[in-house]
């Protein structure tokens, strides 16, 4: 037993609270690739209301950090947890803005026909909720190896939308009447890749968390 | 000015009990360098190693080197070291049959010095730098013993200070007081490290975080970490370190 | 029920206590209160300036005698404060713990038990016969010798209630050792060890057997310290085994002069320490 240990419960409370956070913004990540590839509405609507309740989960957890430095005066590891936690947290938020913005996208196309079959959007929604998962992962266990295997996905991601990004372009040459469709998914791709991008950085709080040095692993 | 220690395996032994082991460490000038660890892990033996304090106990011995500015500690008279080396004890201890006055310049005055006006211009100097002058100006013949404790540690430091020591050692300092005068001696030690080399033991993670340039960790004896204070809180090297200042043992 | 029960316990023994302390106060006040009633008709200004006068004759004073006590307990003090309180010094700043310690320790405890007459007779051997006369000065030394240990216990505690923090205080500033007793543990204690000497003083000033061997006695005044001096403890006894009523008259105002002179140095001192705290 050690000596903090309402410290140690209010921490791991913390953790939960982030880690159920991230669950719940892949889930959402999800849902909108889903709803914008079946172009479900009703999907996409849920989605956007979802997000207030991701909101308020980041409130949550900032206020929660803010009173446990207050009140438990926390210092090195205790205090590098609390610090990135609280950021790890903002980012999550943000991908939570972006899916919801993706389920927006969904409203915006309505029932008009898809140019073409989603098929790389979806693949880099898929990569983006592996991310999410790898990331939650390697923060349960303070794992920086862990944490750094996720830029590996992020290239992935921005190899995939580089490619869309191409296509799009094609499409919109041959056929301006696309133009509001393309520019869209154009947006869409552009969504994912910055979500990969937040990952990314969840991922460097994470080493930090793990080594007390700040490493970049976007580039 | 502060002058700097160097010290290199430095043991200390209190009967036949080895209390310190081989200590490596260098104490900077005009440097707040903070001492910390469980109790009983040598700290306050290590400090009053440095003005061979330590060896005025029966029982006790020390061995290793312990230089001041280049010169060994033991190659000087012990008198003569510790009027180089000051000390500011735990709890305050001004000399009950003296008044305040007599309490500051006490180091001087029973060293010889007579001149009347040397001395209350360097009892005035240390009381102000003390940040107690404004308090006692008016009663410098009251008995030293009708301070409160704050004043009583603050009239400890302006004695310490009198005798002119190029490094203060201060054994918790301000463990006895309450918040408010424990800031004012944190304050103090802030501006006294302008003119002296300082070497605080402190049983407060805070009070060491807030003060000290670096802070070296001690346990069992053993110094388990030195370094400068803004790394030593946020990253500590080692795992012991760390325990300890989270408060996960001790 | 049960604190009721303790209630009357406490109050029964607060009764034992106070009792007690009654009692213990008894003693002391019958002896003053008899030694005031059966000397101080006694006291005539006769008393405290003329000599003694021959056998049977009345009137006359113990003059040599009051003169003589003072005399001796100074004498006395010279012999056993300087030593007593520097053997204390030794004892406690410098040397707590050796085999030799001990042994002063040890043996300081037993000469306070020793018997005063015992330390008359071997001042006797070893000064008086020497000499081949009785003087103030063995007296002198063999009362110094009876206030040695105390002088020695009652300085010893009180150099010990000095908190070794003070010392290191001291020490830190780089005051050598023996400024730092001079200056400032002495000081410290200063009041319980004048108290002490004090209390040695008192127990001296009445003690007779050992000024039978060594000052015998004097009809008049001393005229040098080489001589037999009168002393108030052994002109009170003489007087008092002796078959005249004007000498029994003489000895009880005696006894009231030494009971006053103790008296008057006790109060003294405790008057003068009051005035320096403040």
């Amino acid at each position: 037993m050690t000596t903090r240990q309402a410290f140690d419960q209010e921490l791991e409370e913390l953790s939960r609270k982030i880690f159920n956070m991230g669950m719940m913004v892949q889930e959402r990540v999800g849902l909108a690739i889903v709803s914008l590839s079946i172009q479900d509405m009703e999907l996409a609507n849920e989605v956007i209301t979802g997000d207030l309740k991701i909101n308020d989960l980041q409130a949550e957890i900032e206020e929660k950090s803010i009173l446990l430095i207050a009140r438990q005066q926390p210092i090195a590891t205790d205090l590098r947890k609390i610090v990135a936690g609280f950021k790890i947290a903002m980012h999550l938020e943000r991908i939570g803005d972006l899916a919801a913005d993706i389920a927006k996208v969904t409203i915006r196309i309505g029932n008009a026909k898809l140019i073409k079959p989603l098929i790389d959007i979806p693949q880099m929604g898929k990569l983006v909720g592996e991310m999410i998962v790898k990331g939650l992962d390697a923060y349960a266990q303070v794992n920086a190896e862990k944490a750094q295997e996720m830029s590996l996905i992020d290239e992935e991601i921005d190899h995939l939308y580089g490619q869309i990004f191409r296509e799009l372009l094609v499409f919109l040459r041959e056929d301006s009447s696309m133009i509001d469709q393309a520019t869209y998914l154009i947006l869409v791709g552009r969504f994912l890749e910055r979500m990969g991008d937040y990952c990314t950085n969840i991922g460097e709080e994470i080493v930090y968390i793990a080594t007390g040095k700040r490493t970049d692993l976007n580039s | 000015m502060g002058q700097s220690l160097s010290v290199r395996n430095l043991e200390a032994w209190y009967g036949s009990q080895k209390t310190l082991t081989g200590i490596d460490m260098e104490i900077p000038s005009n440097h707040v360098t903070a001492i910390i660890g469980p109790s009983g892990c040598g700290k306050s033996t290590f400090v009053r190693c440095l003005n061979r304090l330590h060896e005025t106990l029966p029982g006790a011995k020390m061995k290793g080197e312990v230089l001041l500015d280049g010169s060994n500690i033991f190659a000087q008279d012990q008198v003569q070291l510790r009027r180089n080396i000051g000390m500011v004890f735990q709890k305050a201890n001004p000399f009950p049959s003296m008044s305040i006055f007599d309490n500051v310049i006490a180091g001087l005055k029973l060293n010889g010095v007579r001149n009347k006006e040397k001395l209350r211009q360097i009892a005035e100097k240390s009381l102000r730098m003390a940040a107690l002058w404004d308090e006692v100006s008016e009663r410098l013949d009251n008995s030293g013993m009708s301070l409160s404790g704050g004043q009583q540690q603050r009239l400890c430091i302006a004695r310490a200070l009198a005798v002119e020591p190029s490094v203060l050692l201060m054994d918790e300092p301000a463990s006895a007081l309450d918040p408010i005068a424990t800031l004012h001696i944190e304050e103090l030690i802030s501006e006294l490290k302008n003119q002296y080399t300082i070497v605080i033991v402190t049983h407060n993670m805070q009070q060491a975080a807030r003060i000290a340039d670096s802070t070296a960790f001690f346990l069992n004896g053993e110094l388990v970490e030195h370094g400068p204070t803004s790394e030593m809180f946020t990253n500590p090297r080692d795992k012991r370190t760390e325990d300890y200042i989270s408060g996960r043992f001790g | 029920m049960i604190n009721s029960w303790r209630k009357n316990w406490n109050t029964g023994m607060m009764g034992v206590f106070t009792l007690s302390a009654i009692l213990s106060l008894i003693p002391l006040f019958a002896v003053l209160g008899y030694v005031i009633y059966n000397g101080l008709g006694s006291l005539n200004w006769d008393f405290f300036v003329h000599l003694p006068k021959g056998l049977g004759m009345p009137g006359g004073g113990m003059a040599n005698a009051i003169v003589g006590t003072l005399i001796l307990v100074a004498l006395a003090s010279l012999v056993g404060v300087p030593i007593g309180f520097l053997a204390a010094i030794y004892l406690v700043e410098y040397d707590r713990s050796s085999w030799f310690s001990t042994l002063t320790r040890f043996t300081t405890d037993v000469l306070t038990g020793v018997p005063s007459i015992i330390i008359g007779i071997v001042v006797y051997t070893a000064i008086v016969v020497p000499m081949k006369h009785f003087s103030a000065w063995a007296a002198g030394i063999a009362l110094g010798i009876i206030m040695i240990p105390v002088v020695v216990r009652a300085t010893e505690e009180m150099l010990k209630l000095v908190p070794h923090t003070v010392r290191e205080a001291g020490l830190a500033l780089g005051i050598p050792r023996w400024r730092i007793i001079i200056s400032i543990v002495v000081p410290t204690s200063a009041k319980g060890i004048i108290t002490g000497i004090m209390l040695a003083v008192a127990r001296v000033s009445g003690e007779t057997a050992p000024l039978l061997f060594t000052a015998l006695g004097n009809r008049y005044w001393a005229k040098s310290l080489n001589e037999p001096i009168a002393s108030l403890p052994v002109q009170i006894y003489s007087y008092a085994v002796s078959p005249y009523e004007d000498w029994h008259r003489q000895a009880w105002a005696g006894a009231l002069v030494l009971v006053f002179i103790v008296v008057i140095l006790n109060l003294g001192t405790r008057y003068i320490f009051k005035e320096r705290q403040k």
